[in-house]
């Protein structure tokens, strides 16, 4: 019975090792595309509307 | 309150207060209509222009591709559609001026900075300030676009571009207004007045099976291309893959593609390449005057390249496109 349980464990702690092997591998290489995107924001972050061209103004 | 209506597009979205356009980017915000996605890209990558695609402007190089949310058409089988049928505030964006984006240019050595993925139309302001910033530093500025817009922006673009590939879907009325939600007539008119200022013009029709894949579908749409553009403007039929609302279909099959290639050629178009299917001789450049192979293709990559000065190699025959 506790060689069952020790034998689980070690390989729950394998197949974690193996999924962070994997995820780290996945992760993008820093500097892969040389321009700096390191100014990457959150969706919702504020827009800093720009008046646009092309339109006209209807008065109601 | 006052409305403003948006004039870039043939929508012409009339917007109260707080109101969007169609194309989810721009707003009525105080009575002035103003972009959401200036400076606001949600993808930049360095691509081959192959990949756009371009096949007789600067063959090799890479293009600086970017894009930002929304679109001003909403394609049932759009490839993009997470960032093209978002809001601009539902993409994860980057900060990038026009000259941060033409630094990003110079710094990946791209010949070219490309306005695609989505729609340069709707981001119109932004691609305007990239592309004078990029003519200062001898980068040329390219859109890959599906041509549903007003014709001042367009002569206005046409000013600072260098080439331009349009997504012309389909042949039919039918087809714009049931699969792209836009309209044909404007989208034809684009690709007139494009050719008529001169500007480098590649045509892409991206064939979906039982929506623009007859032999009349094909016919129709080269007939329209010579009678209005001639012969030197080449033309992909690219393959369809299923994704978005059409996943129900099946891929385009080979021979619909060949079909149209034959079709096209049949018809005196000289220059027919087929897209999304790697190894197969419509990738490839052939000389009209002599059929000797000029550009050899494997994906996106240039294996071989007989253009000289934009002529061919073996009968000096003049190559139409952008080659040095």
């Amino acid at each position: 019975m506790v060689k069952k349980i020790i034998f689980n464990v070690v390989i729950i702690i394998i197949l974690v090792m193996i999924g962070a092997a994997i995820i780290k591998a996945n992760k993008p290489t820093p500097g892969a595309l040389k321009s700096a995107l390191s100014n990457i924001e959150k969706p919702g972050s504020n827009l800093n509307p720009k008046e646009a061209k092309y339109y006209r103004v209807i008065e109601e | 309150m006052k409305k403003v209506k948006c004039l870039l597009c043939p929508r012409g979205c009339e917007l109260k207060e707080g109101e969007r356009g169609n194309c989810r980017s721009r707003m009525n915000m105080g009575g002035k209509l103003q972009t959401l996605v200036h400076g606001k890209p949600c993808a930049v990558h360095a691509d081959p222009i192959e990949k756009k695609p371009f096949y007789h402007f600067l063959p090799g190089s890479l293009s600086y591709s970017l894009a930002t949310a929304g679109c001003n058409l909403h394609c049932l089988y759009c490839q993009n559609w997470e960032i093209s049928q978002s809001n601009p505030e539902d993409t994860v964006n980057m900060d990038m001026s026009p000259e941060q984006v033409v630094q990003g240019a110079i710094e990946n050595n791209c010949r070219s900075i490309a306005c695609t993925y989505s729609e340069p139309i709707i981001f119109f302001e932004y691609a305007a300030d990239i592309a004078k910033e990029a003519r200062k530093n001898n980068i040329l500025n390219v859109w890959v676009t599906a041509g549903y817009i007003n014709q001042k922006p367009l002569e206005e673009a046409c000013g600072f571009l260098d080439a331009i590939k349009v997504d012309f879907k389909g042949i039919t009325e039918d087809f714009y207004q049931n699969v792209t939600r836009g309209s044909i007539g404007p989208v034809m008119n684009a690709i007139k007045l494009i050719k008529e200022k001169g500007i480098w013009l590649e045509i892409v029709n991206l064939i979906v099976p039982t929506y623009n894949d007859t032999r009349e579908d094909f016919s129709r749409m080269c007939d329209w291309i010579t009678e209005n553009l001639g012969p030197d403007v080449p033309v992909h039929f690219s393959r369809f893959w299923p994704t978005y609302r059409l996943k129900n279909l099946p891929p385009t099959p080979e021979e619909s593609l060949i079909l149209a290639r034959n079709i096209a050629m049949s018809k005196g178009i000289n220059y027919v390449y087929i897209g999304n299917i790697p190894e197969h001789e419509g990738n490839n450049t052939y000389c009209p005057a002599c059929k000797k192979l000029l550009i050899e293709r494997l994906g996106y990559t240039v294996t071989q390249n007989y253009i000289t000065s934009g002529n061919c190699k073996f009968c000096s025959a003049k190559i139409p496109g952008r080659w040095d």
